[in-house]
């Protein structure tokens, strides 16, 4: 199987991804920030050396970086955390269910006002002006994807953070598909970057982080943290105030050496790489009138190619690639508002997600398979 | 010298960390003890062996949140 399923998760991992959990759970058996035994503080050292090389990575402090299971969990301690009844949420029209549904879960029991604003295909002026009219004295959190998992399509968050600073609004990112794809700077970009560890950071699933600064939503979970045990509240400062009970430490070293492999790389040309691979994609599968690629000039994207085979599903065209040996993604993805805003909402469309593992030869195979699929199975 | 020897007294395990990173990095002795008193039950104390005084300003300058310090024990 040839797997370019990788905006879902990436596949496959480094091998000093694997090489960190295996050694993890050998020989770094003792629970973090909880004992003063030696194996307990050799663990809490490790697990301090990935938080002080995420802070690094997203240009922060360690203790600014809390380990969360994984992108949806961020989500949820600070959308939930930052919700205020009578108030207003500003979101894209291109969100995830992992921002959409407490919004809504929050929405149904408490009165909130959320406007969504129509990005779709709109080039980057039109959207920050579009943030810039919508924000005001009522709202009280803005949520943005930093690039929308179902087209790829790039916010300019840097532009939308500078309005809610202005206006004094929390501004939370989604990183789940750019977090080591394009830089990210907690300074410049955002109030709380939301990263999941398993698709561009390379680490393995059940990993994630939320990262903030001065904006502290209260905590989601409650439970032991190893500090502060006569408090009955949870902790004033994180990372430990947001991390109730024993963190994934196996997960999080690999998560480390996941980090450690895109740094060796550079974010830049892991980038490059994938977008070179996309390219061709995009300029093969446009020959063929029997295709439709969702792509607009005027947006900028990250590397993924939406598109569809006319006339069937997507989870048909999806069957058909995976019985020539390739692993795609299709229906809604999870995000049925931007397949509404594509008109896709009926059948959803297939997802082309390379990572840095993928190759020329690879994709060139995959083009072939369309060519074939077009020739044999399309009427 | 134990007179320069003093214990300061964190939260977390994370700014017990934090703090290692950052006096070793100057030039500090310490080691790591877990402690029970004086953090609300659980936390850690630094065992700075030398320039103790000196260390504390550093942790600061770090935004280290402190909780009081005490003298090493006489061994």
């Amino acid at each position: 199987m040839i797997y370019f399923d990788n905006a879902a998760t990436s596949f496959p991992k480094p091998i000093s991804v694997e090489k960190a959990i295996s050694k993890s759970i050998k020989f770094y058996g003792g629970n973090p920030g909880r004992s003063g035994h030696k194996m307990s503080f050799v663990i809490s050292e490790k697990i301090y050396s990935v938080r002080d090389k995420i802070a690094n990575f997203f240009n922060t402090n360690p203790e600014n970086v809390v380990f969360t299971s994984n992108c949806t969990h961020s989500l949820n301690i600070a959308i939930q955390g930052l919700l205020k009844e009578k108030k207003t949420v500003l979101t894209t029209n291109l969100e995830h269910n992992s921002v959409t549904r407490p919004i809504s879960s929050f929405k149904q029991k408490k009165n909130l006002k959320w406007t969504e604003i129509d990005v779709f295909e709109k080039k980057d002026d039109e959207i920050v002006n579009a943030f810039k009219n919508a924000l005001n004295d009522n709202v009280c959190l803005v949520v943005c994807t930093h690039a929308s998992n179902v087209t790829g399509q790039i916010m300019p968050i840097r532009s939308i953070y500078k309005l809610c600073k202005k206006s004094g609004v929390p501004f939370v990112v989604d990183a789940a598909q750019t977090a080591g794809l394009l830089p990210l700077d907690l300074e410049k970009d955002a109030d709380i970057i939301c990263v999941p560890g398993h698709k561009g950071l390379y680490g393995p699933t059940g990993t994630g982080a939320l990262i903030l600064k001065d904006t502290l939503p209260p905590p989601l979970l409650f439970g032991g943290t190893g500090n502060e045990s006569l408090s009955p509240t949870m902790p004033l400062i994180p990372p430990e105030r947001y991390e109730a009970g024993t963190v994934n430490t196996s997960g999080i070293l690999g998560l480390g050496a996941g980090i450690s492999f895109v740094e060796s790389h550079g974010v830049q040309n892991m980038f490059s790489h994938e977008q070179s691979l996309c390219n061709h994609v995009i300029k093969n599968l446009s020959m063929y009138p029997q295709i439709t690629i969702y792509q607009n000039p005027v947006a900028n994207y990250v590397p993924v190619v939406l598109f569809n085979f006319n006339g069937i599903s997507s989870s048909a065209g999806t069957q058909l690639l995976s019985d020539k040996g390739f692993a795609l993604r299709g229906g809604l993805h999870c995000a049925p508002s931007a397949h509404s805003a594509l008109g896709t909402l009926s059948d959803g469309a297939i997802r082309f997600a390379p990572s840095a593992f993928n190759n020329m030869a690879q994709v060139k195979a995959f083009c072939n398979a369309v060519r074939q699929i077009i020739s044999n199975d399309l009427k | 010298m134990q007179s320069d020897c003093l214990y300061v007294y964190v939260s977390s395990v994370t700014m017990a960390q934090k703090s290692k990173y950052i006096l070793l990095k100057h030039g500090y002795r310490i080691s790591i003890e877990r402690a029970s008193n004086g953090i609300n039950g659980c936390g850690y104390r630094i065992k700075i062996k030398n320039k103790g005084k000196n260390a504390v300003a550093l942790l600061k300058k770090y935004s280290v949140t402190t909780h009081g310090t005490s003298p090493c024990e006489s061994s």
